[in-house]
C-alpha cells in the first residue's frame, strides 16, 4: 500500500515537472508572463482522453493532445504579440477563462462540469500501463525526454535569442531577429509540453473536469518556477521535488483531505511571498523579477 | 569617396509629447562616408536615429535605404537590410554575457528553430574569430564570460558598440559611441570607425564630443529644435553663424 503511495507521488511529481519545465520556456526564458499555462494542460488532457474514449491508439492521442496544445499556444503568441509585462499577464489569464468556459459550456464533448470520466489507461507497443508501477516507468520517460528536449532548446543559440527577448526585445528586434517569430515558438512548445502533460494527467486519474484546469492550480506551477529561479531547470527540478512533497506531511498529522487542499495553497502563497521579498531570483534563478 | 547615396530622408517630421522633435527634415547620406549629426541637447537628433532606425515611426515623410522604400519596414527588416543601430541609453542584454551578447549580432541561423533544435547552429571558427576580434578591439577579452550586468557604464557601452560592429551592415547608426570612454579608446574607436570606412561601410554619427566627430566627419549635419538647421564640411560648419548661435557658440 506505501509502495502505491509512493508511486502516485513520484508520478504527480513527473506531471509537475513536465508542467513547471516547459513553462520556464515561456516565463523564465523569453521573459512572457504566461497565465495560460492550464489552458494548454487541460486542451491537451481534453484531446487525449477524447481520443482514446473514441479508439484511438495512445501514441496517435498524445501526440494529437501535444500538437493540439502547441496549436492552442502559437494562437495565444500570434493574439498577443504586442503585449509585454501586465497586459500580457491579464491576456493571458483572460485566454485561460476563455478556455476554461470552453470545458464548461462545449457539453456535448467536455462533459462540461460532470467532466469525462471513464478514460483508459495508456497502451503502447502491446504494453499496458494501467498499473501504478507501468505508469510510473512511462512518466519517468516521458520526463526524462521532456527534460532533455527543453535543455536542449534553452542551452541553443536559440535558447539565448530568447533570453536576449526577455533582457530587452526592441535590442534584439534591432539585430535583425524577428521576436514575432521567437516568441511563437517559444508559446507553442512550452504548450506543446504542457500538453503531453495533461495527456498522461488524464490518462493516469482517468477522470477530467474543468475544475482541474483553472488558474487556482496554476499557482503551485509558478510557485515552483519563481522559488527554484528563473531561467534554472535545476532549481525548476529541486523546487517541483520540494513543493510537491513538501505538504505531504500534513496527511501524517491527521489533516482531513478536504482540509489538505486549502492548506497547501497557503503554504504556496506564503513561501511565494516569502520568496519575492527576500530572494527574488529565487534558489538557482539567474534573472531577478522585476 | 564615391557620389552615391545610400539613403535619403524626405520630410521626416515626428512629434514627441507635443513637442515637434523632428520637423520636415530632408537629406541624403553618401555610401561610403561618415556623416556626423550634431546640435543641441533637445535637438532631435536621438530621435533622427530612432526612425532611421525604425524603433519608433514617423507621422510624416519617407526613408529610402539602398533604394528601397523602407519607411513602413520594421526594425528586425531594417537590420536585415543592412542598419545596425547603438543607442545613447544602454541596451545590453543584461542577463547574457559579453560572449552571448556579441554572437547575437552575427547572423539570424539561431532563430531558425529545427536546425537549433537539431544541434546543426555550430559557433563555426569564422564566427569565433570575429567575437574574438570584437573583443580586442574593445580590451575586454577578459571579460567574455562576465554577465552584463556586473559591467560598469563604461565597459557596458564598449560591448554594445562591439555588437553593433558586429551585426551585419552597410550603414552604422551610432549615438555617442564614445561617451564615457578614456581617450585611448576613443582614439582606437575612431581608427575603427576610419577603417570601416575603408572597407566600404557609411557611418552616421551623434556625438557631443565636437574634436572627436569633426575630426571624423567628411560631412556635417546640424538640428536644432528639430529642424535642419546647416549641412556641409566640418569647416564649413565650425564658421557657419547660425550653428555658431544654436550650438558651437564661441
Amino acid at each position: 500500500m506505501i509502495e502505491i503511495y509512493f508511486l502516485h507521488l513520484g508520478i504527480l511529481l513527473g506531471i509537475y515537472l513536465i508542467l513547471s519545465l516547459s513553462l520556464q520556456i515561456t516565463f523564465g526564458y523569453t521573459g512572457l508572463i504566461n497565465f495560460g499555462h492550464m489552458a494548454f494542460f487541460g486542451v491537451g488532457a481534453y484531446v487525449s482522453a477524447l481520443l482514446m474514449i473514441s479508439g484511438l491508439p495512445f501514441i496517435i492521442a498524445i501526440s494529437l493532445a501535444g500538437v493540439l496544445s502547441a496549436l492552442t499556444g502559437f494562437l495565444l503568441a500570434t493574439l498577443t504579440n504586442k503585449l509585454r509585462g501586465d497586459y500580457l499577464a491579464l491576456a493571458t489569464l483572460g485566454f485561460s477563462f476563455v478556455v476554461y468556459n470552453i470545458f464548461i459550456n462545449w457539453r456535448p464533448l467536455t462533459g462540461g462540469a460532470l467532466g469525462l470520466s471513464g478514460i483508459p489507461a495508456p497502451s503502447l507497443l502491446g504494453l499496458d500501463f494501467s498499473s501504478s508501477y507501468s505508469f510510473f516507468v512511462l512518466i519517468a520517460i516521458i520526463t526524462l525526454l521532456v527534460y532533455f528536449l527543453i535543455k536542449k532548446l534553452v542551452d541553443s543559440p536559440l535558447g539565448k535569442v530568447m533570453e536576449a527577448i526577455r533582457d530587452n526585445e526592441m535590442a534584439t528586434n534591432v539585430l535583425g531577429k524577428n521576436t514575432f517569430k521567437i516568441k511563437i515558438i517559444s508559446f507553442s512548445v512550452s504548450a506543446f509540453f504542457a500538453g503531453i502533460a495533461g495527456s498522461m494527467y488524464a490518462h493516469y486519474i482517468t477522470f477530467i473536469d474543468p475544475s482541474s484546469f483553472t488558474v487556482m492550480q496554476l499557482i503551485p506551477i509558478i510557485t515552483i518556477v519563481i522559488i527554484g529561479g528563473l531561467a534554472s531547470l535545476k532549481g525548476t527540478i529541486i523546487a517541483t521535488i520540494v513543493l510537491v512533497l513538501l505538504p505531504e506531511p500534513l496527511r501524517l498529522i491527521g489533516f482531513s483531505n478536504s482540509l489538505i487542499g486549502p492548506i497547501r495553497h497557503g503554504i504556496y502563497a506564503i513561501i511565494l511571498l516569502l520568496i519575492l521579498i527576500y530572494k527574488p531570483k529565487g534558489f538557482f534563478g539567474k534573472v531577478e523579477l522585476e | 569617396m564615391l557620389n552615391v547615396n545610400i539613403s535619403k530622408i524626405r520630410k521626416l517630421s515626428k512629434k514627441i509629447g507635443g513637442i515637434r522633435a523632428v520637423r520636415n527634415c530632408s537629406f541624403e547620406i553618401k555610401k561610403n562616408s561618415i556623416v556626423a549629426v550634431i546640435g543641441p541637447n533637445g535637438a532631435g537628433k536621438s530621435t533622427l536615429f530612432n526612425l532611421i532606425s525604425g524603433v519608433i515611426r514617423e507621422d510624416r515623410g519617407k526613408i529610402f535605404f539602398k533604394g528601397i522604400d523602407i519607411t513602413k519596414f520594421n526594425p528586425a527588416k531594417r537590420s536585415n537590410l543592412g542598419i545596425s543601430r547603438l543607442f545613447q541609453r544602454t541596451q545590453l542584454f543584461k542577463n547574457l554575457t559579453v560572449r552571448e551578447n556579441l554572437i547575437l549580432a552575427i547572423d539570424n541561423e539561431d532563430t531558425k528553430f529545427w536546425k537549433n533544435i537539431f544541434g546543426k547552429n555550430k559557433l563555426t571558427k569564422e564566427k569565433e574569430k570575429k567575437v574574438k576580434e570584437a573583443l580586442k578591439l574593445i580590451e575586454m577579452g577578459d571579460f567574455e564570460n562576465i554577465i552584463g550586468r556586473d559591467l560598469s557604464y563604461g565597459q557596458i557601452r564598449l560591448v554594445e558598440f562591439a555588437r553593433t560592429v558586429l551585426n551585419p551592415h552597410e550603414l552604422l547608426i551610432l549615438d555617442e559611441p564614445v561617451a564615457g570612454l578614456n581617450p585611448r579608446l576613443r582614439n582606437k574607436i575612431a581608427e575603427r570607425l576610419k577603417r570601416l570606412k575603408r572597407e566600404g561601410k557609411t557611418i552616421l554619427l551623434i556625438e557631443h564630443d565636437m574634436d572627436f566627430a569633426l575630426n571624423l566627419a567628411d560631412e556635417v549635419i546640424v538640428l536644432d529644435k528639430g529642424f535642419l538647421i546647416a549641412r556641409g564640411t566640418s569647416s564649413k560648419i565650425r564658421q557657419n553663424k547660425k550653428v555658431l548661435n544654436a550650438y558651437l557658440g564661441d
